[in-house]
């Protein structure tokens, strides 16, 4: 077997090797405590397209992300409404006014 | 909108294999890529609390781009602690196999960072050369440019 036919083998076992990785349980739990307590200061994590898409839990963070959306729209629709209530009512006040005026009126 | 803690440990959850194989890979050593995983992760988050991602990426390239440069530093300062000690490396296995794989994985080692760096992203995790470009934020050229050098120069030290 030549030189280069040698080289590529030797990496076919390195990879088959470490194929198998995977951090211990104990680590991930360790990060994932490390990284609990301070929020994300990031807007569009939900938009950020991933490299693989095999990586489905990674889309599940995505996903996550996603979940606040609706709630903050909810707010935002909320407001406006208040608000379209508020203008409504000045508004109402002053026709009301606008006819008392009127009625006193000779 | 701010996001939580919840958010980034799914995110942990669906990267840290992927991310852990690919430290053990860059350094050839699991305690060292269980302090690279976590310092990366680390960076990540605080990177995240304080905006400090770009978000015009994809996630998880950007992930790796901090991997790979944890683990570079890691190699400096195995580097200097090596220096330090005088450590002659490990016995060579006894099966021709292992030998050889052994002999890849030390010479890989010797080469400049960044040509280690794009071999273990090309022949271990199979990337493709825009891929890498993306992972290391530089051209495509530059990458097949330090992938030619590389493999020419385990050609050159490759013993049989």
């Amino acid at each position: 077997m030549s030189g280069p036919d040698r080289i590529d083998e030797a990496w076919a076992a390195w990879r088959a090797a470490t194929e198998d990785e995977a951090p211990a349980a104990a680590l991930v739990e360790r990060i994932t405590r490390a990284t609990a307590s301070a929020p994300l200061a990031s807007t569009s994590l939900a938009s950020a397209p991933l490299a693989s898409a095999s990586l489905a839990q990674a889309s599940l963070a995505q996903a996550v992300w996603r979940l606040g959306r609706p709630a903050l729209a909810g707010l935002a629709v909320a407001a406006a409404l208040l608000l379209f209530a508020a203008t409504r009512s000045l508004d109402r006040l002053a026709d009301d006014a606008t006819t008392a005026i009127e009625a006193l009126t000779p | 909108m701010r996001g939580d803690g919840s958010a980034f440990a799914v995110i942990v959850a669906g990267t840290s294999a992927r991310l852990y194989r690919l430290a053990v890979r860059m350094t050839g050593d699991r305690d060292e890529a269980d302090d690279v995983l976590q310092s990366a992760f680390i960076r990540a988050h605080r990177a995240l609390c304080d905006g400090g991602w770009d978000e015009r990426g994809k996630l998880e390239t950007w992930l790796y781009r901090i991997v790979v440069n944890t683990a570079l530093n890691a190699r400096r300062q195995r580097r200097r602690r090596l220096q330090l000690v005088d450590t002659r490396g490990e016995a060579p296995p006894a099966q021709e196999a292992q030998a050889e794989l052994a002999q890849l994985m030390a010479l890989v080692r010797e080469l400049p960072a960044e040509q280690q760096t794009v071999l273990v992203l090309k022949e271990l995790e199979g990337m493709t050369a825009n891929e890498i470009a993306e992972v290391l934020a530089c051209s495509e050229g530059a990458v097949e440019q330090r992938l030619v050098r590389a493999r020419a120069t385990l050609r050159k030290r490759w013993q049989t």
